[in-house]
């Protein structure tokens, strides 16, 4: 499909016409952080570095019920219809590239898991390009890149006054077809403008050192460092994990009532001490670089035997977020 | 979303509990027979013995269990399980009749189809024996029975009163095709069999590691000074085969809880080869 253009000025109008037929999830402001949240077009806000929590628990949500249930007897659901029904609109390149990565999880060995397959069907991600890199920002060193929308589907990239907007699936093709009253088709010179912004976004982005990671990993297994000195600072608290956009391992619990119940699955972490501990007692990673280690490998190790890449976009949350100061850039740097 | 056992894999299939045996005198093990409240399930509960799965009571949760009955026993399941946490006191708490859930059949069984043909030594401790059990059925089952060479089995209890499935002990023990070593650590007045460690057992035993397969099911310790006499008798760590039971909960390979290395434990085990083992890091 050809690349459109969107003015700026036209944006609010444009988002209306989006949240006339899905539901809107976007970046709003709420006390200086940037949320991904249900919205209507005027709160929605695309000027933004990246929001807190990554659009992972749009398609994989932190608390999701499997399934109602009363005494021994599990409730049927009414079947829902099928379709995209809501537009997430505005989120960095590497969170959709991250649910690319889940996507795999979830398919992994064709045995489907119907809640996400649910959640990703009916979701349509529009990502932005980055004008500028945050801090902790690393992308470029670990496969991505600032401006592709190539992961979603829907890119768009600023320039200036203007959006330049691709669609990058069927879905985001059809939304385009919708919205045509707010498009104009795209020049060549919009075409080059963009290439140079994404080039210059590309640029920007601060460089880790991160060639070999996997090899080095492995290498260093057995090794007291580099999982020392890290899991010293560790408290673990889980946050890495918590705000990563890629990290999926969960729980699965039940809630009951007097006579209704649910069975919910929610995020959990390998960094907690009693993720792994069977019911003898026995804790087959008892020590925290242990944990640590695990959650590295099996990032930059074990995903990639599985999956064929590394389960890292560099967003660079898990930097920002640890209370402890651990900088993810350095345990995988050189 | 469906709610269909047979369409979502996080769903348990329905079966009622038709028998509960308690199994030892700490009445800690009690065995529980399943029987499938929809007979389509029990057609698409396919399995083979050294498969588990997911045990489930709504409202308390569900553990990982391994199939002890055989699949050619007929269509009900047999599970041992020990009261230990949450899941198995509510389990242990049931009346006959009750309805609970079972999710499976979940990873991979023995490695059945190199093991045809080959001499077969199985040695089990403790209440490991569960899928042990549901292997010596299957094998001395009239079906099967040609197809597997000498069958060798060594299996011990703390005491004759921890032993599992005493009545299956004795009739295997009455026959001829298969040659059985039950051993307990310490005896009592009543008791005329073997005294001693299953490692010192199975080193008396010696049975030949010659076009052979060791299976091999038991608590860590056990493992520990069993696996040497394996190797001892000469078991390549390609012919030594155990099942690790690492805490799990989604079983389809997507939670992560189980993860080994690259290795998910709930998807390509619980059965690995030693072998297998030795290239993963010793997190389980």
């Amino acid at each position: 499909m050809e690349a459109m253009i969107a003015a700026k000025e036209s944006m609010e109008a444009l988002l209306a016409s989006v949240a006339e037929r899905y539901a809107l999830v976007g970046p709003t402001m709420r006390d200086g952080h940037a949320m991904l949240e249900p919205t209507g077009p005027k709160d929605l806000c695309l000027d933004f570095q990246n929001v807190t929590m990554s659009a992972k628990e749009r398609v994989f949500p932190q608390r999701q019920v499997l399934y109602r249930f009363r005494g021994q007897e599990i409730l049927d659901e009414p079947p829902r219809e099928p379709g995209v029904t809501e537009v997430v609109f505005g989120i960095r390149p590497c969170d959709a590239r991250a649910v690319t990565m889940l996507d795999k999880v979830f398919a992994w060995k064709d045995i489907r898991d119907p809640y996400y397959d649910d959640l990703r069907a009916r979701t349509l991600l529009v990502t932005l390009g980055c004008t500028r890199a945050g801090p902790a920002c690393f992308c470029t060193s670990v496969g991505g890149d600032p401006s592709s929308g190539e992961w979603g589907d829907v890119g768009l990239i600023d320039l200036g006054d203007r959006y330049y907007v691709q669609a990058f699936s069927d879905k985001g093709g059809a939304l385009l077809a919708q919205l045509g009253d707010h498009l104009q088709p795209a020049d060549g010179q919009d075409a080059a403008l963009a290439e140079a912004a994404a080039q210059e976004a590309r640029e920007r982005v601060p460089v880790v050192d991160a060639g070999d990671v996997r090899e080095r990993l492995e290498g260093a297994f057995d090794e007291e460092q580099p999982w020392a000195a890290s899991a010293e600072r560790c408290v673990g608290c889980g946050s890495c994990s918590h705000v990563c956009p890629t990290c999926h391992c969960f729980d699965i619990t039940d809630e009951k009532g007097k006579e209704t119940g649910v069975r919910i699955r929610t995020w959990d972490c390998c960094t907690y001490p009693t993720f792994t501990v069977h019911a003898s007692g026995h804790n087959p990673r008892a020590a925290r670089p242990e944990r640590m280690r695990q959650r590295l490998m099996h990032k930059f190790s074990y995903c990639d035997e599985n999956f064929g890449e590394t389960f890292c976009v560099g967003c660079g949350r898990c930097v920002v977020a640890c209370p402890a100061g651990n900088d993810l850039r350095e345990a995988i740097g050189q | 979303m469906t709610t269909s056992p047979l369409e979502n894999a996080y769903v348990p299939f329905p079966v009622r509990v038709a028998k509960v045996t308690i199994e030892n005198e700490a009445r800690d093990l009690k065995s529980f027979r399943l029987e499938f409240v929809d007979p389509a399930h029990a057609e698409a509960f396919d399995y083979m013995p050294g498969q588990f799965a997911e045990i489930s009571v709504l409202g308390v949760g569900e553990c990982p269990i391994g199939i002890a009955s055989s699949p050619t026993e007929g269509d009900h399941l047999l599970f041992t399980i020990k009261k230990v946490g949450l899941v198995t006191q509510a389990l242990h708490d049931l009346e006959e009749g009750s309805i609970i859930g079972v999710r499976g059949a979940l990873g991979v069984a023995f490695p059945w189809p190199s093991m045809e043909g080959k001499n077969l030594v199985i040695v089990g401790g403790g209440f490991a024996f569960t899928t042990l059990r549901s292997t010596i059925e299957y094998i001395l089952d009239p079906a099967n029975r040609s197809r597997y060479g000498k069958v060798t089995v060594v299996y011990g209890a703390r005491s004759p009163g921890e032993l599992l499935y005493r009545d299956e002990l004795e009739a295997w023990a009455a026959r001829d095709d298969i040659d059985m070593h039950v051993t307990v650590d310490a005896g009592d007045d009543d008791w005329t069999g073997h005294v001693g460690f299953v490692p010192a057992i199975l080193d008396q035993a010696a049975p030949s590691a010659d076009d052979a397969i060791c299976l091999v099911c038991g608590p860590p310790m056990m493992l520990k000074y069993t696996l040497p006499v394996v190797q001892k008798l000469g078991f390549a760590s390609e012919a030594t085969v155990l099942s690790l039971e690492n805490r799990m909960k989604c079983g389809i390979g997507k939670c992560g809880r189980c993860n080994v290395g690259p290795k998910y434990v709930c998807l390509h085990g619980p059965v690995f080869t030693q072998a297998e083992l030795d290239q993963l890091p010793a997190e389980y």
